[in-house]
C-alpha cells in the first residue's frame, strides 16, 4: 500500500546520524519482541512476517516510534487479525501485571526444535513457471493497484528501466493481505537516477528488486 | 528511559513504573498472553534473540578476506554467495539468495532498504540503527553521493555508484575494495580491516596499520 513506510526519495529527514558501538537491543523489551515476532512468523506458514501491519501504521504514529515500538504495534495489530488475542487483552493484562503477576515459565522443546529448523538455510524455490521478461530487456513498472500490501516502491512506478538479473520465483508479498497462496518471477531491474530524478542531476544507478506482476514491456 | 530514581528493587522487573515506555509494558503483557496460549515459549523467544545477537560482521568479513586472496572463490561468492558461505562452514541466513557485489576502482555499489530493514543478518549481524533510519531509507537512491559524503567517502566523479534497494528476499553484500598496502597481510590479518559499513557500502575498508 502506499504507506508512510514507503520512504525512497523523501526528503526532510535530515542528515544520517550513526551511533558508535550501539547495541544489537537498547532495551531489553525491544529483544523480547525480536523474538516473539520471528517465533510467530516461524509458525504461521509460507508468507511470514508483518510488513503488512507495518505499513498500515498511522503515519503520525510510524514517525514517532521507534523501529521496535512499530514492531510491537504491528505484532499486536497480526494476532488480532489472526483472532489470537485483542488489543484490549493486552490493556487487562496489564492491570494484572501491574497488581503484581508475573510472566510464566512454560518449556515446550517441539517447538524449540520447529523453530530453530526454520533458521536453517532454506533452499531457493523451485521455478514454477518461466520469466517473461530476459536479462537486458527494457521493461517499466506499472502503476499496481496499491490499496494491498505490496513491494513495488513509489520511486519506481511509471518509470521505464532494465532487467538486470532473473531471480527464482518468490512468494507474492499481495498474498500476505489476500489470502492468495502464489509465487511469480522476480528481477532485478536497473533504473538510471536521471529517469527517477530527472531535474536532480544525478548520475548514480538504482537497482530494485521487484516481481514481474509489477512490471510490463517498456514501449 | 528517564533517568528517575528509583528507591524499590526490581526482583520480577514489575512494570507500570513511571519510566518505562509503553511498549515495554505491553510486550511482557503480549509475552505473558501468548505462552498461556501456547503460541511461543520463553526458549523459542530466548534462541531467535541469541541467533541475532550471536551474528556479527565477522562471518561476513571472513568471506570478503577469503575472497581477496582466492581468485576461484571471489568466482563462487560473485556468483553465489549463499553457496560460498556454506562452503566456509557460515550460516547465510534463511534467505534463499544472497548476492555478493563487487566494489572495484571504478564502481561502487550501496545496500538499502527503503520499505523497511531488510539486511543480511546471518552474515553482519543486526542492522545498525541508521540503517533503519528514516534519512538514511529516504535518502540512499535519491542522493546517494551526500550519503556517502556524510560517512566520510568520496567517490570520483568518474565512479559509477549503484544503490541496490533489497525490495525483496535477496540479501546483499557489498565486497568491498582491498586496500593498499596489504599485499602481505594474511587472511585473518585482512578480515580484521573489513568494517560492517565496509559490507554496507557506506565506507572503504581500514586502512592497514604502519609497519614499525
Amino acid at each position: 500500500m502506499d504507506g508512510i513506510h514507503d520512504m525512497g526519495g523523501m526528503q526532510g529527514f535530515g542528515a544520517v546520524a550513526p551511533e558508535p558501538g550501539e547495541p544489537a537491543f537498547h532495551e531489553r523489551w525491544e529483544g523480547r519482541v525480536f523474538g516473539m515476532s520471528l517465533t510467530l512468523w516461524a509458525t504461521g506458514g509460507p508468507i511470514g512476517g508483518m510488513r503488512s501491519q507495518l505499513e498500515r501504521i498511522q503515519p503520525g504514529r510510524y514517525l514517532a516510534s521507534s523501529y521496535y515500538e512499530r514492531w510491537e504495534h504491528a505484532l499486536e495489530e497480526m494476532l488480532a487479525e489472526r483472532g489470537v488475542l485483542a488489543p484490549a487483552d493486552v490493556d487487562r493484562r496489564i492491570e494484572g501485571l501491574r497488581a503484581g503477576g508475573r510472566v510464566p515459565e512454560r518449556s515446550d522443546p517441539a517447538m524449540v526444535e520447529a523453530v530453530l529448523a526454520d533458521m536453517q538455510p532454506r533452499p531457493p524455490a523451485e521455478p514454477e513457471g518461466g520469466h517473461r521478461f530476459a536479462a537486458g530487456q527494457p521493461v517499466r513498472v506499472r502503476r499496481i493497484s496499491t490499496a494491498v500490501h505490496n513491494r513495488c516502491p513509489r520511486y519506481v512506478r511509471g518509470v521505464s528501466g532494465v532487467v538486470e538479473r532473473l531471480l527464482a520465483p518468490d512468494w507474492l508479498p499481495e498474498n500476505e493481505d489476500l489470502g492468495e497462496q502464489r509465487r511469480a518471477p522476480c528481477y532485478t531491474v536497473s533504473f538510471a537516477a536521471s529517469d527517477l530524478w530527472p531535474d536532480d542531476g544525478a548520475d548514480h544507478t538504482v537497482l530494485v528488486d521487484l516481481w514481474e506482476t509489477y512490471l510490463e514491456e517498456a514501449g | 528511559m528517564s533517568e528517575h530514581e528509583h528507591d524499590h528493587d526490581h526482583p520480577h522487573e514489575p512494570i507500570g513504573n513511571g519510566d518505562e515506555p509503553p511498549a515495554a509494558a505491553r510486550a511482557r503483557a503480549l509475552e505473558q498472553l501468548l505462552i498461556e496460549k501456547g503460541a511461543i515459549s520463553h526458549e523459542d523467544v530466548r534462541k531467535r534473540i541469541d541467533w541475532l545477537v550471536s551474528r556479527s560482521p565477522a562471518d561476513g568479513a571472513r568471506l570478503v578476506a577469503r575472497a581477496w586472496v582466492d581468485p576461484d572463490f571471489k568466482r563462487r561468492l560473485l556468483a553465489d554467495a549463499r553457496s560460498a558461505a556454506l562452503e566456509l562452514g557460515l550460516d547465510p541466513g534463511p534467505s534463499p539468495v544472497v548476492v555478493a557485489v563487487e566494489n572495484t576502482d571504478d564502481v561502487h555499489h550501496m545496500v538499502v532498504c527503503t520499505l523497511c530493514s531488510c539486511y543480511p543478518r546471518a552474515l553482519l549481524g543486526p542492522p545498525p540503527a541508521w540503517y533503519k533510519s528514516t534519512s538514511y531509507r529516504s535518502r540512499a537512491v535519491s542522493d546517494p553521493r551526500r550519503v556517502l559524503d556524510e560517512f566520510g567517502v568520496e567517490l570520483g566523479d568518474d565512479v559509477e555508484l549503484r544503490v541496490l534497494d533489497s525490495t525483496a528476499d535477496i540479501r546483499y553484500l557489498v565486497m568491498p575494495r582491498r586496500p593498499a598496502g596489504t599485499e602481505g597481510m594474511s587472511e585473518d590479518e585482512l578480515a580484521a580491516l573489513i568494517t560492517r559499513d565496509s559490507m554496507i557500502g557506506v565506507a572503504q575498508p581500514a586502512a592497514p596499520a604502519p609497519i614499525g
